[in-house]
Protein backbone atom coordinates (compact mmCIF):
# COMPACT_ATOMS: atom_id res chain seq x y z
CA UNK A 1 0.00 0.00 0.00
CA UNK A 2 1.47 3.41 -1.21
CA UNK A 3 2.11 5.48 2.58
CA UNK A 4 0.17 9.02 2.25
CA UNK A 5 3.36 10.82 3.17
CA UNK A 6 4.86 9.84 -0.21
CA UNK A 7 2.25 12.39 -1.68
CA UNK A 8 4.21 15.55 -2.22
CA UNK A 9 0.82 17.56 -1.37
CA UNK A 10 0.64 16.16 2.45
CA UNK A 11 4.68 16.86 2.32
CA UNK A 12 3.89 20.59 1.56
CA UNK A 13 0.66 20.81 3.62
CA UNK A 14 2.91 19.57 6.99
CA UNK A 15 5.93 21.76 6.22
CA UNK A 16 3.95 25.14 5.39
CA UNK A 17 2.12 24.39 8.52
CA UNK A 18 4.60 24.01 10.56
CA UNK A 19 6.32 27.23 8.86
CA UNK A 20 3.15 29.46 10.13
CA UNK A 21 3.06 28.24 13.03
CA UNK A 22 6.65 28.90 14.18
CA UNK A 23 6.51 24.90 15.40
CA UNK A 24 9.17 22.02 15.87
CA UNK A 25 9.70 20.50 12.89
CA UNK A 26 10.62 17.13 14.61
CA UNK A 27 6.46 16.84 14.49
CA UNK A 28 7.26 16.49 10.76
CA UNK A 29 9.66 13.46 10.79
CA UNK A 30 8.66 9.65 10.92
CA UNK A 31 10.34 6.89 9.16
CA UNK A 32 10.27 7.84 5.87
CA UNK A 33 10.78 11.53 6.05
CA UNK A 34 14.28 12.63 7.32
CA UNK A 35 15.77 16.26 8.46
CA UNK A 36 17.41 15.78 5.10
CA UNK A 37 13.87 15.22 3.41
CA UNK A 38 12.59 18.80 5.04
CA UNK A 39 15.37 20.62 4.14
CA UNK A 40 15.33 19.49 0.37
CA UNK A 41 11.45 19.91 0.59
CA UNK A 42 12.25 23.81 2.56
CA UNK A 43 14.14 24.49 -0.61
CA UNK A 44 11.91 23.44 -2.65
CA UNK A 45 9.11 25.41 -1.50
CA UNK A 46 11.47 28.81 -1.49
CA UNK A 47 12.51 27.41 -5.07
CA UNK A 48 8.93 27.87 -5.81
CA UNK A 49 8.16 31.48 -3.86
CA UNK A 50 5.83 29.16 -1.48
CA UNK A 51 7.89 30.75 1.48
CA UNK A 52 10.11 33.82 1.60
CA UNK A 53 13.44 33.93 3.88
CA UNK A 54 14.42 37.66 5.03
CA UNK A 55 17.66 37.09 6.92
CA UNK A 56 16.66 33.93 8.52
CA UNK A 57 13.14 34.89 9.30
CA UNK A 58 11.13 32.44 7.29
CA UNK A 59 7.45 33.25 6.33
CA UNK A 60 4.68 32.18 3.56
CA UNK A 61 4.45 34.05 1.02
CA UNK A 62 0.59 35.33 -0.36
CA UNK A 63 0.73 32.35 -2.98
CA UNK A 64 2.00 30.07 0.01
CA UNK A 65 -1.20 31.09 2.77
CA UNK A 66 -3.62 30.33 -0.26
CA UNK A 67 -1.79 27.19 -1.18
CA UNK A 68 -1.88 25.87 2.32
CA UNK A 69 -5.71 26.75 2.32
CA UNK A 70 -5.69 24.63 -0.75
CA UNK A 71 -4.20 21.88 0.81
CA UNK A 72 -5.89 21.92 3.82
CA UNK A 73 -9.45 21.61 1.79
CA UNK A 74 -7.84 19.11 -0.51
CA UNK A 75 -6.54 16.88 2.60
CA UNK A 76 -9.79 17.41 4.07
CA UNK A 77 -8.31 18.37 7.13
CA UNK A 78 -11.10 19.95 8.71
CA UNK A 79 -11.40 22.26 11.26
CA UNK A 80 -9.33 20.75 13.73
CA UNK A 81 -5.84 21.57 11.54
CA UNK A 82 -6.23 25.04 12.39
CA UNK A 83 -5.67 23.73 16.17
CA UNK A 84 -3.55 20.59 16.32
CA UNK A 85 -0.50 20.03 13.22
CA UNK A 86 -0.43 16.54 12.58
CA UNK A 87 1.74 14.64 13.87
CA UNK A 88 3.63 12.77 10.97
CA UNK A 89 4.76 9.61 12.60
CA UNK A 90 0.70 8.39 13.24
CA UNK A 91 -0.40 9.47 9.34
CA UNK A 92 -1.50 6.10 8.20
CA UNK A 93 -3.62 5.47 5.21
CA UNK A 94 -7.19 4.19 5.53
CA UNK A 95 -7.62 0.79 5.48
CA UNK A 96 -9.89 -0.64 2.73
CA UNK A 97 -13.21 -3.06 3.08
CA UNK A 98 -11.46 -6.06 1.20
CA UNK A 99 -7.65 -5.37 3.20
CA UNK A 100 -6.65 -8.36 5.90
CA UNK A 101 -4.68 -6.68 8.50
CA UNK A 102 -2.32 -8.49 9.54
CA UNK A 103 -0.65 -6.75 12.92
CA UNK B 1 12.96 9.82 16.74
CA UNK B 2 15.30 9.66 20.01
CA UNK B 3 16.94 12.62 21.20
CA UNK B 4 15.22 14.92 18.27
CA UNK B 5 12.60 16.08 19.58
CA UNK B 6 13.58 20.16 20.02
CA UNK B 7 13.91 22.11 17.16
CA UNK B 8 12.39 24.82 15.91
CA UNK B 9 11.54 25.80 12.07
CA UNK B 10 13.83 28.95 12.49
CA UNK B 11 16.53 26.98 13.82
CA UNK B 12 16.01 24.02 11.85
CA UNK B 13 16.38 26.87 8.55
CA UNK B 14 19.42 28.64 9.76
CA UNK B 15 21.40 25.34 9.74
CA UNK B 16 19.69 24.27 6.19
CA UNK B 17 21.03 27.80 5.08
CA UNK B 18 24.69 26.79 6.83
CA UNK B 19 24.63 23.88 4.93
CA UNK B 20 23.95 24.92 1.63
CA UNK B 21 26.39 27.17 1.91
CA UNK B 22 29.04 24.98 3.49
CA UNK B 23 28.45 21.41 2.05
CA UNK B 24 26.47 21.49 -1.04
CA UNK B 25 28.87 20.56 -2.89
CA UNK B 26 28.89 17.27 -1.46
CA UNK B 27 26.77 13.95 -3.04
CA UNK B 28 23.69 13.35 -1.75
CA UNK B 29 24.10 10.02 0.30
CA UNK B 30 27.12 11.82 2.12
CA UNK B 31 24.71 14.88 2.76
CA UNK B 32 21.77 13.21 3.64
CA UNK B 33 23.60 11.58 6.53
CA UNK B 34 25.77 14.43 7.91
CA UNK B 35 22.84 16.74 7.72
CA UNK B 36 21.24 14.16 9.94
CA UNK B 37 23.67 13.51 12.12
CA UNK B 38 23.86 17.17 12.47
CA UNK B 39 19.78 18.04 12.86
CA UNK B 40 19.90 14.99 15.43
CA UNK B 41 22.98 16.61 17.27
CA UNK B 42 20.82 19.93 17.54
CA UNK B 43 17.63 18.50 18.35
CA UNK B 44 19.26 17.13 22.03
CA UNK B 45 20.15 20.53 22.82
CA UNK B 46 18.08 23.27 24.14
CA UNK B 47 17.99 26.55 22.11
CA UNK B 48 20.57 28.64 23.48
CA UNK B 49 22.67 25.37 22.80
CA UNK B 50 21.36 25.16 19.23
CA UNK B 51 22.82 28.41 18.76
CA UNK B 52 26.27 27.86 19.83
CA UNK B 53 26.59 24.43 17.79
CA UNK B 54 25.92 26.80 14.96
CA UNK B 55 28.10 29.02 15.48
CA UNK B 56 30.57 26.28 15.74
CA UNK B 57 29.53 24.56 12.16
CA UNK B 58 29.92 28.14 10.56
CA UNK B 59 33.94 27.45 11.07
CA UNK B 60 33.82 23.78 10.62
CA UNK B 61 35.40 22.74 7.67
CA UNK B 62 35.14 19.94 5.71
CA UNK B 63 37.39 18.09 2.67
CA UNK B 64 35.83 14.64 1.51
CA UNK B 65 37.74 12.43 -0.77
CA UNK B 66 36.60 14.23 -3.85
CA UNK B 67 38.52 17.57 -2.69
CA UNK B 68 41.75 15.61 -2.50
CA UNK B 69 43.05 15.48 -5.92
CA UNK B 70 42.59 19.54 -6.39
CA UNK B 71 44.02 20.39 -2.91
CA UNK B 72 47.18 18.20 -4.54
CA UNK B 73 47.23 20.12 -7.03
CA UNK B 74 47.41 23.23 -5.62
CA UNK B 75 50.46 22.07 -3.18
CA UNK B 76 52.25 20.37 -6.26
CA UNK B 77 51.72 24.28 -7.73
CA UNK B 78 53.40 25.49 -4.58
CA UNK B 79 56.58 23.14 -4.43
CA UNK B 80 56.92 23.61 -8.37
CA UNK B 81 57.26 27.49 -7.23
CA UNK B 82 59.64 27.10 -4.56
CA UNK B 83 61.82 23.87 -5.21
CA UNK B 84 64.97 24.00 -7.19
CA UNK B 85 64.69 20.08 -8.21
CA UNK B 86 61.61 18.24 -9.94
CA UNK B 87 63.49 15.09 -8.59
CA UNK B 88 61.44 13.76 -5.23
CA UNK B 89 60.86 10.82 -3.80
CA UNK B 90 57.52 10.70 -2.15
CA UNK B 91 56.92 8.70 1.03
CA UNK B 92 53.94 8.48 3.20
CA UNK B 93 54.14 9.98 6.68
CA UNK B 94 54.11 6.99 9.18
CA UNK B 95 54.84 8.56 12.90
CA UNK B 96 54.73 4.58 14.25
CA UNK B 97 56.18 2.01 12.07
CA UNK B 98 55.87 -1.39 14.43
CA UNK B 99 51.96 -0.73 13.65
CA UNK B 100 51.96 -1.40 10.32
CA UNK B 101 48.58 0.09 9.85
CA UNK B 102 47.06 1.27 6.47
CA UNK B 103 47.29 5.21 7.01
CA UNK B 104 45.83 7.95 4.74
CA UNK B 105 49.12 9.44 3.94
CA UNK B 106 49.65 6.11 1.76
CA UNK B 107 46.43 7.05 0.12
CA UNK B 108 47.74 10.85 -0.24
CA UNK B 109 50.97 9.41 -1.69
CA UNK B 110 49.31 7.26 -4.54
CA UNK B 111 46.62 10.15 -5.41
CA UNK B 112 50.30 11.79 -7.20
CA UNK B 113 50.28 9.39 -9.63
CA UNK B 114 46.26 9.61 -10.63
CA UNK B 115 45.49 11.41 -14.29
CA UNK B 116 44.26 14.21 -12.66
CA UNK B 117 47.75 14.98 -11.32
CA UNK B 118 49.09 14.00 -14.66
CA UNK B 119 46.73 15.67 -16.91
CA UNK B 120 47.72 19.16 -14.92
CA UNK B 121 51.43 19.09 -15.57
CA UNK B 122 51.66 17.64 -18.95
CA UNK B 123 54.74 18.75 -19.83
CA UNK B 124 56.43 18.82 -16.73
CA UNK B 125 59.99 17.45 -16.25
CA UNK B 126 59.17 15.64 -13.12
CA UNK B 127 61.24 12.81 -11.55
CA UNK B 128 58.44 11.66 -9.33
CA UNK B 129 59.01 8.20 -7.68
CA UNK B 130 56.75 6.82 -4.60
CA UNK B 131 58.47 4.47 -1.60
CA UNK B 132 57.65 3.38 1.51
CA UNK B 133 60.78 2.88 2.71
CA UNK B 134 64.71 3.32 1.23
CA UNK B 135 67.00 0.65 1.15
CA UNK B 136 70.87 1.96 1.55
CA UNK B 137 71.58 2.54 -1.95
CA UNK B 138 68.89 4.50 -2.51
CA UNK B 139 69.77 6.77 0.49
CA UNK B 140 73.25 7.10 -0.82
CA UNK B 141 71.69 8.31 -3.88
CA UNK B 142 69.32 11.00 -2.16
CA UNK B 143 71.76 12.48 -0.05
CA UNK B 144 74.34 12.60 -2.87
CA UNK B 145 71.82 14.17 -6.00
CA UNK B 146 69.80 17.41 -6.53
CA UNK B 147 66.84 15.13 -4.85
CA UNK B 148 64.27 15.45 -2.02
CA UNK B 149 62.49 12.87 0.39
CA UNK B 150 59.09 14.26 0.57
CA UNK B 151 57.17 13.05 3.09
CA UNK B 152 53.34 13.25 2.81
CA UNK B 153 50.05 13.49 4.47
CA UNK B 154 46.64 14.79 4.28
CA UNK B 155 46.32 16.68 7.55
CA UNK B 156 49.70 17.35 10.30
CA UNK B 157 48.04 18.75 13.26
CA UNK B 158 50.68 19.43 15.92
CA UNK B 159 53.33 18.26 13.88
CA UNK B 160 54.57 15.55 16.53
CA UNK B 161 54.31 12.84 14.03
CA UNK B 162 55.68 14.23 11.21
CA UNK B 163 58.62 15.07 13.45
CA UNK B 164 58.29 11.12 14.55
CA UNK B 165 58.42 10.41 10.95
CA UNK B 166 61.09 12.80 9.60
CA UNK B 167 63.29 11.17 12.99
CA UNK B 168 63.10 7.67 11.54
CA UNK B 169 64.66 8.61 7.99
CA UNK B 170 67.17 10.83 9.66
CA UNK B 171 68.31 7.47 11.72
CA UNK B 172 68.44 5.62 8.48
CA UNK B 173 71.01 8.00 7.22
CA UNK B 174 69.06 10.66 5.40
CA UNK B 175 70.48 14.03 5.24
CA UNK B 176 67.94 16.52 7.19
CA UNK B 177 68.00 18.88 4.30
CA UNK B 178 66.75 16.70 2.17
CA UNK B 179 63.65 15.86 4.10
CA UNK B 180 60.42 18.13 3.10
CA UNK B 181 56.82 17.69 4.14
CA UNK B 182 53.65 18.18 2.10
CA UNK B 183 50.18 18.23 3.55
CA UNK B 184 47.19 19.00 1.63
CA UNK B 185 45.97 20.66 4.81
CA UNK B 186 47.46 21.44 8.10
CA UNK B 187 46.60 23.67 11.29
CA UNK B 188 48.93 26.29 12.34
CA UNK B 189 50.99 24.47 15.39
CA UNK B 190 51.83 22.10 12.93
CA UNK B 191 53.12 24.63 10.37
CA UNK B 192 55.64 26.55 13.12
CA UNK B 193 57.04 23.35 14.87
CA UNK B 194 57.99 21.99 11.22
CA UNK B 195 58.96 25.54 10.38
CA UNK B 196 60.92 26.18 13.42
CA UNK B 197 62.88 22.69 13.09
CA UNK B 198 63.88 24.09 9.33
CA UNK B 199 61.97 21.91 7.42
CA UNK B 200 60.73 23.29 4.16
CA UNK B 201 56.49 22.18 4.38
CA UNK B 202 54.31 22.98 1.25
CA UNK B 203 50.35 22.60 2.24
CA UNK B 204 47.15 23.13 0.08
CA UNK B 205 45.01 24.96 2.84
CA UNK B 206 45.10 26.17 6.38
CA UNK B 207 43.05 25.21 8.61
CA UNK B 208 41.77 27.46 11.71
CA UNK B 209 41.73 26.48 15.03
CA UNK B 210 38.49 27.95 17.56
CA UNK B 211 41.39 29.26 19.41
CA UNK B 212 42.40 31.61 15.97
CA UNK B 213 38.28 32.11 15.01
CA UNK B 214 37.74 33.34 18.48
CA UNK B 215 40.81 35.84 18.63
CA UNK B 216 39.25 38.79 17.93
CA UNK B 217 36.44 38.08 20.60
CA UNK B 218 36.56 39.88 24.44
CA UNK B 219 37.98 37.63 27.32
CA UNK B 220 34.40 36.88 28.50
CA UNK B 221 32.98 36.26 25.35
CA UNK B 222 35.58 33.90 24.67
CA UNK B 223 35.51 32.01 27.79
CA UNK B 224 31.14 32.00 27.17
CA UNK B 225 31.93 30.21 24.12
CA UNK B 226 34.34 27.28 25.12
CA UNK B 227 31.93 27.33 28.54
CA UNK B 228 28.77 26.34 26.47
CA UNK B 229 31.00 23.97 24.32
CA UNK B 230 32.30 22.29 27.13
CA UNK B 231 28.53 22.04 28.36
CA UNK B 232 27.38 20.63 25.48
CA UNK B 233 30.58 18.39 24.84
CA UNK B 234 29.49 17.33 28.81
CA UNK B 235 25.70 16.66 27.90
CA UNK B 236 26.16 14.39 24.81
CA UNK B 237 28.80 12.81 26.93
CA UNK B 238 31.92 13.39 24.41
CA UNK B 239 34.50 11.41 26.78
CA UNK B 240 34.66 10.33 30.61
CA UNK B 241 38.03 12.30 30.98
CA UNK B 242 36.89 15.63 30.87
CA UNK B 243 38.40 16.32 27.22
CA UNK B 244 37.00 18.55 24.80
CA UNK B 245 39.17 20.69 22.52
CA UNK B 246 41.17 17.30 20.54
CA UNK B 247 43.92 15.75 21.03
CA UNK B 248 46.90 18.15 22.55
CA UNK B 249 44.38 20.31 23.06
CA UNK B 250 44.73 20.74 19.61
CA UNK B 251 41.10 22.67 19.02
CA UNK B 252 40.95 22.37 15.01
CA UNK B 253 37.37 22.23 13.48
CA UNK B 254 37.90 19.90 10.46
CA UNK B 255 37.11 16.97 8.78
CA UNK B 256 38.63 15.13 5.91
CA UNK B 257 38.22 11.41 4.72
CA UNK B 258 38.58 10.59 8.36
CA UNK B 259 38.27 13.13 11.34
CA UNK B 260 41.19 13.93 13.17
CA UNK B 261 41.18 13.90 16.65
CA UNK B 262 42.90 16.80 16.87
CA UNK B 263 39.41 18.39 16.20
CA UNK B 264 36.93 19.41 19.01
CA UNK B 265 35.33 16.36 20.41
CA UNK B 266 31.94 17.35 20.19
CA UNK B 267 32.66 16.50 16.31
CA UNK B 268 33.61 12.75 16.69
CA UNK B 269 33.44 11.77 19.83
CA UNK B 270 30.11 11.94 21.00
CA UNK B 271 28.32 8.04 22.78
CA UNK B 272 26.00 8.27 20.24
CA UNK B 273 26.95 8.58 16.55
CA UNK B 274 23.82 9.19 15.11
CA UNK B 275 24.69 12.76 16.64
CA UNK B 276 27.99 13.13 16.24
CA UNK B 277 28.62 15.27 13.34
CA UNK B 278 31.89 13.13 11.96
CA UNK B 279 32.10 9.96 14.22
CA UNK B 280 35.59 8.25 14.48
CA UNK B 281 33.89 4.53 13.49
CA UNK B 282 36.96 2.45 14.30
Amino acid sequence: MKNKLSNIDWINYGVLRVIDSNANVSILLSENFSYFNLMKTLNRLKNNALLRDYSGVLELTDHGKDELIKLERKLEMGNVSKLVIPDFKYIIDKIDIDDVYLP
Amino acid sequence: MKNSNNLNIKIFNQLTQLFMDKFSNLPENIAEKLFNRISNLLGSLDIKEQITILQLFEKVEYFSILDYEMLLVDVIKKMLLVLDTKNIIFTPLISQRVQREVKSSMLVTYLFKSNVIKYEFPNSSFQFSYKTDLIEREIINLNNKNKKLAIVDDFIGTGHSALEAARYFIDQGVKKEKIIFVSLVTLTEGETILQNHNYQYFYAKKSLTLKEHTHDLTEDQKNQFYNDIKIISEKIKVNNKGEFLGYHESEALISMIRTPNNSLNILWEGVNSENTPFPRIK
